[in-house]
């Protein structure tokens, strides 16, 4: 049995003799005292497991000790028995009511005294683990704060290398999203333009950042590597699919703005409907998910397929996770798809609704417990998308031409790509990829991916596919002209596109040939006008703008081959020619496709 | 005839052992001091000590197992609380009668 030192106060010199030798011969340590100021004292110096106290005694009474030493004992439970020979129902609730933990009736029955001695001595047992077992607790939580401040840093270094704070985006974002699972990602395109993505991990805490970190590196990595936003999403749910563990996934809506082409392309999977308002403030389109989450579904199996809306200047696209029309007040009502809608549509104007949702939202929640995880978007089509510049610490390590390596100077290359193949693949990236070993071409990676991508798509679309540009005319043919282009495309069974590249060049200076032909019939082509008029037949196929970055360009055999030669660098372009260009081709009217 | 419970008196002396007959010496000693105190705070009329010390005097014939005397010692108890005078003289004086009776038990076992 193990022994427990148990303080005994009474001043009655027999009755405490007896009871001293009870318990010792139960195998305990007795401390005896014969008043209330002794059992303090006592208490004090021999720091006992259990006290037995008398409740009459002269001095301090058994009631104002335990006080006392209830006091002294701080958070440490001891348990304190009183004895009595009161046996009126009141005399022994009094005793607990003064602090008491129980009480033992005079005379005593030595067994219920052991047992009672036992149980207590289980529940001191008990209070000692809860109190380290809270220590530990604490120290874990603080532990796991500190863990999370580190894990923030990081992922806000990961999450907030992009261009959230372009002039076209405001967003809202807790400060805490990466524990809500709520991630928000911006990137220019080399070509001009922007990906956008926002996502919802299932869950909360670690396991919810966990997935974001990669999905924001292949988001920023792709995308400053020119790839397309299909890509970039077929690569994120591959990667959420292999490192999420079943059950974790990310509901996001993926957004391609395309100013040149003035449409959007969006991707939805498993985020509320969202909705596009146009810069007259009257029309809004709602655009709802067709896809499952990323993460959820095989490569094989994943459908990356987008939706394209046309998208004027000024246009407006709001997104949202669930957090906001989940979003729930006092009375525990959420605040739901209809009121959002309605905010929207009784907005004053376009320019307001942003902040019309974040009022109407925060009204709606009031005192109740912010959750804290209402993510919101909104991304406005707009002018400075042209603009290719990249936002300081957006991929810069790609643009540091590196002083030590003159890279690949004198080079040819040619790709060539049968049906098969571009049926699905798309060779820009790789492309850009090779261009940007040369360190003169890494300085003007936006414009080679603009003619790389205008070049290789006018081949495709126009010469393999054979559409016409003429359709992209109007707001329904548009449409069509991007349905026929899905529709060929998947089903193409001949034709090739044939990329050679050639470089030559020193330290200071070279050129870069590009030639791109296709199995198309070609069309009827003027080389000596190509400079000069905005015709429809070359505005269509973006020549105009490429002009502007090529030293020369011109078509060959029967139309079905270009050759654009890129003079680096680039600004030794005379400024009268630059001039003329610029004049000649208003970057707006360039752009127009 | 005994004046002690004989079966829970030969229980306190297996319980106690060496300290058996310490004990009744203890006893004998409070309780001759508080026997003679009674007396002082009833001519006193100091009832709240006399119901004190005949508490601590009952406690204790209990403990040594004096059965009658420890009955005898909560009537006054009772009295005491209630100040029933009546009566509380002639009560005294019969307790101390029996513990005449008791001590002279005790001192006879602490002598074998």
């Amino acid at each position: 049995m193990a022994a427990y030192k148990v303080l005994i106060a009474d001043d009655n010199s027999v009755d405490r003799k007896v009871l001293s030798r009870v318990v010792r011969n139960q195998g305990n340590e007795v401390i005896e005292v014969s008043n209330g100021f002794e059992a303090v004292d006592a208490f004090r110096e021999h720091n006992p497991e259990i006290v037995l106290m008398d409740v009459m005694m002269p001095g301090l009474n058994g009631k104002d000790a335990t006080r006392k030493i209830k006091e002294i004992a701080n958070e440490d439970f001891v348990p304190i028995i009183f004895l009595t020979s009161l046996s009126d129902a009141q005399s022994l609730a009094d005793c607990l009511e003064s602090g008491g933990d129980d009480f033992l009736t005079k005379p005593y029955n030595h067994i219920v005294l052991q047992a009672k001695i036992n149980s207590f001595h289980r529940m001191s047992e008990m209070h000692r683990t809860l109190l380290h077992q809270r220590d530990e607790i604490a120290r874990a939580n603080k532990h796991m704060l500190q863990e999370q401040r580190v894990a923030k840093a990081v992922y806000d270094n990961v999450a907030h290398a992009g261009c959230l704070n372009a002039d076209n985006i405001r967003y809202e974002l807790s400060p805490l999203a990466v524990f809500n699972g709520d991630v928000l990602l911006a990137a220019r395109k080399p070509s001009g333009g922007m990906h956008v993505l926002l996502g919802d991990f299932t869950g909360h805490g670690l396991p919810a950042a966990i997935g974001a970190m990669p999905m924001a590196d292949i988001f920023y990595g792709m995308t400053a590597k020119g790839f397309g936003l299909r890509e970039v999403l077929r690569e994120i749910n591959q990667k959420l699919k292999s490192v999420l563990p079943v059950g974790f996934f990310c509901c996001s809506a993926a957004v391609d703005l395309a100013p040149d082409r003035q449409s959007v392309r969006v991707w939805m999977g498993g985020v509320p409907d969202c909705y596009l308002l146009r810069a007259d403030g009257k029309s809004i389109e709602t655009l709802s998910s067709r896809h499952l989450p990323l993460g959820v579904l095989s490569g094989d199996k994943f459908n990356d397929q987008m939706s394209e809306f046309p998208m004027a200047m000024g246009d407006r696209l709001f997104l949202w996770s669930d957090g906001i029309i989940e979003a729930r007040n006092d009375a525990g009502e959420m605040f739901g798809q209809d009121q959002l809608q309605h905010t929207i549509r009784n907005s004053a104007s376009p320019l307001n609704v942003f902040d019309d949702i974040q009022t109407v939202v925060n009204e709606f929640i009031g005192e109740s417990e912010q959750d804290d995880d209402t993510t919101l978007i909104e991304v406005i089509m707009s002018e400075s998308l042209h603009d290719t510049r990249e936002d300081s610490g957006q991929n810069k390590n790609s643009n540091n031409a590196n002083a030590n390596s003159r890279g690949p100077m004198d080079w040819r290359m040619e790709y060539h790509m049968e049906a098969s193949t571009l049926r699905t693949f798309n060779p820009v990236p790789l492309m850009n990829h090779i261009m940007m070993e040369v360190p003169g071409l890494r300085a003007i990676g936006g414009q080679l991916y603009t003619v790389m991508a205008e070049l290789f798509s006018n081949s495709l679309e126009h010469g393999v596919l054979g559409l016409k540009s003429s359709l992209k005319g109007s707001a329904d043919g548009f449409m069509e002209y991007y349905r026929l282009r899905e529709e060929r495309a998947s089903s193409l069974q001949d034709g090739y596109v044939r990329v050679t590249m050639q470089h030559t060049g020193d330290d200071a200076s070279g050129d870069l040939t590009l030639t791109i032909e296709d199995s198309g019939d070609g069309f009827e082509y003027d080389n000596s006008v190509l400079f000069k008029a905005s015709d429809n037949t070359y505005s269509g196929r973006g020549i105009p703008l490429l002009n502007s970055i090529c030293r020369s360009l011109k078509y060959k055999g029967k139309g079905n081959i270009v050759e654009a030669v890129i003079h680096w660098p680039i600004e030794s372009k005379t400024d009268n020619e630059l001039a003329q260009t610029t004049d000649a081709f208003p970057s707006s009217e360039a752009c127009d496709d | 005839m005994t004046k002690l419970n004989q079966a829970a008196f030969s229980d306190l002396r297996e319980i106690m052992e060496e300290e058996f007959s310490p004990l009744l010496e203890l006893y004998i000693k409070d309780s001759d001091s508080r026997i003679e105190e009674l007396t002082l705070y009833l001519e006193a009329a100091d009832y709240e000590s006399l119901r004190q010390t005949v508490h601590s005097f009952k406690g204790a014939s209990s403990n040594i197992c004096a059965v009658e005397l420890s009955q005898q010692a909560q009537k006054i108890e009772d009295a005491a609380k209630e100040q029933r005078i009546e009566g509380l003289s002639a009560a005294i004086d019969a307790l101390k009668t029996e513990y005449l009776s008791v001590r002279e038990e005790l001192m006879a076992d602490i002598k074998k």
